[in-house]
């Protein structure tokens, strides 16, 4: 991936979880995020419109919770966090999407989005990710995330 | 006076936060309904006063789009005020929302100060009439 593409997703990805999520992230070298356990969770969904693609974000299970929990202003051990942590990572890779078609293609340019699906990932899905090109990693509160960008050129 | 209102999302975590905005924003609800699609929220307008509407757009079931688009057909439901609540930027979506009715739009992520002022601008445009 270009170097420009690079940077433009970092700072996108960074500013959203910070705005939805409250939680400060920042680019990671590649020691910071060999897996280290087995229990992640990809969130992915695709894009159609000029351009097509498809955006996934793969962060540890137990984040999802601490997103959920700022989210919602409760304490991660918090009942509703635990219920809503799947969907909260849903709509970060949501809220994402949107601002990086934005920001690639333009204010006026039109896209049609597919509803985010999750699934888990173990060391080996999580590592297979990380060694993709079109993966960015990312610290966020320490956390292991992984940004994936492609588009169908 | 308190404003029933309805939050069509199918994100349960969206769904809680424009309910928890609501309230860090003064904006007085009476009953709040949830939806998860726009066939939900249909049933739920056809058989409750709703004074708002907060939708997102791209839902499974039935979006947002088509949800407006029904709304628009029947006499009473039209007269709602639709507030889209999205992540898409795209300005070209916007004008077509806006064709279709809709008396505001928010991109996600948002906040309270936001939300008060689109709210007010239409409550208060409503009783400007």
């Amino acid at each position: 991936m270009e170097t420009d593409r690079r940077k433009l997703l970092s700072e996108i990805f960074c500013d959203a979880i910070e705005k939805f999520a409250f939680m400060f992230g920042e680019l990671a070298v590649r020691e910071d995020l060999y897996p280290v356990s087995n229990e992640y969770i990809n969130a992915r969904m695709t894009f159609e419109g000029e351009m097509t693609g498809d955006i996934a974000i793969a962060v540890p299970e137990k984040m999802c919770m601490e997103i959920a929990a700022n989210i919602l202003g409760v304490n991660s051990d918090d009942e509703q966090a635990m219920n809503l942590a799947i969907d909260s990572i849903k709509e970060v890779l949501n809220v994402a999407c949107g601002q990086v078609l934005t920001a690639i293609a333009g204010e006026k340019t039109l896209f049609n989005l597919s509803i985010p699906e999750v699934s888990e990932l173990d060391a080996s899905g999580w590592t297979k990710m990380l060694n993709k090109t079109e993966t960015i990693g990312f610290l966020v509160d320490d956390y292991p995330v992984l940004l994936y960008f492609s588009l169908n050129e | 006076m308190a404003l029933n209102v309805l939050v069509v999302d199918d994100s349960a975590v969206v769904r809680a936060v424009i309910s928890k905005t609501f309230q860090l924003a003064g904006i007085p609800v009476g009953e709040l309904f949830q939806a998860g699609n726009g066939k939900e929220a249909l049933e739920i307008l056809n058989n409750n006063w709703v004074d708002l509407v907060f939708s997102d757009i791209n839902m499974p079931v039935m979006g947002g789009i088509e949800m407006i688009e029904k709304m628009c057909e029947d006499g009473l439901l039209k007269t709602i005020p639709v507030i889209v609540v999205s992540t898409e930027g795209s300005t070209t979506r916007i004008e077509q929302l806006k064709s279709k009715g809709i008396s505001a739009y928010i991109r996600k992520p948002f906040t309270p100060e936001l939300v008060r002022k689109v709210v007010d601008d239409i409550i208060g445009g409503q009783d400007g009439d």
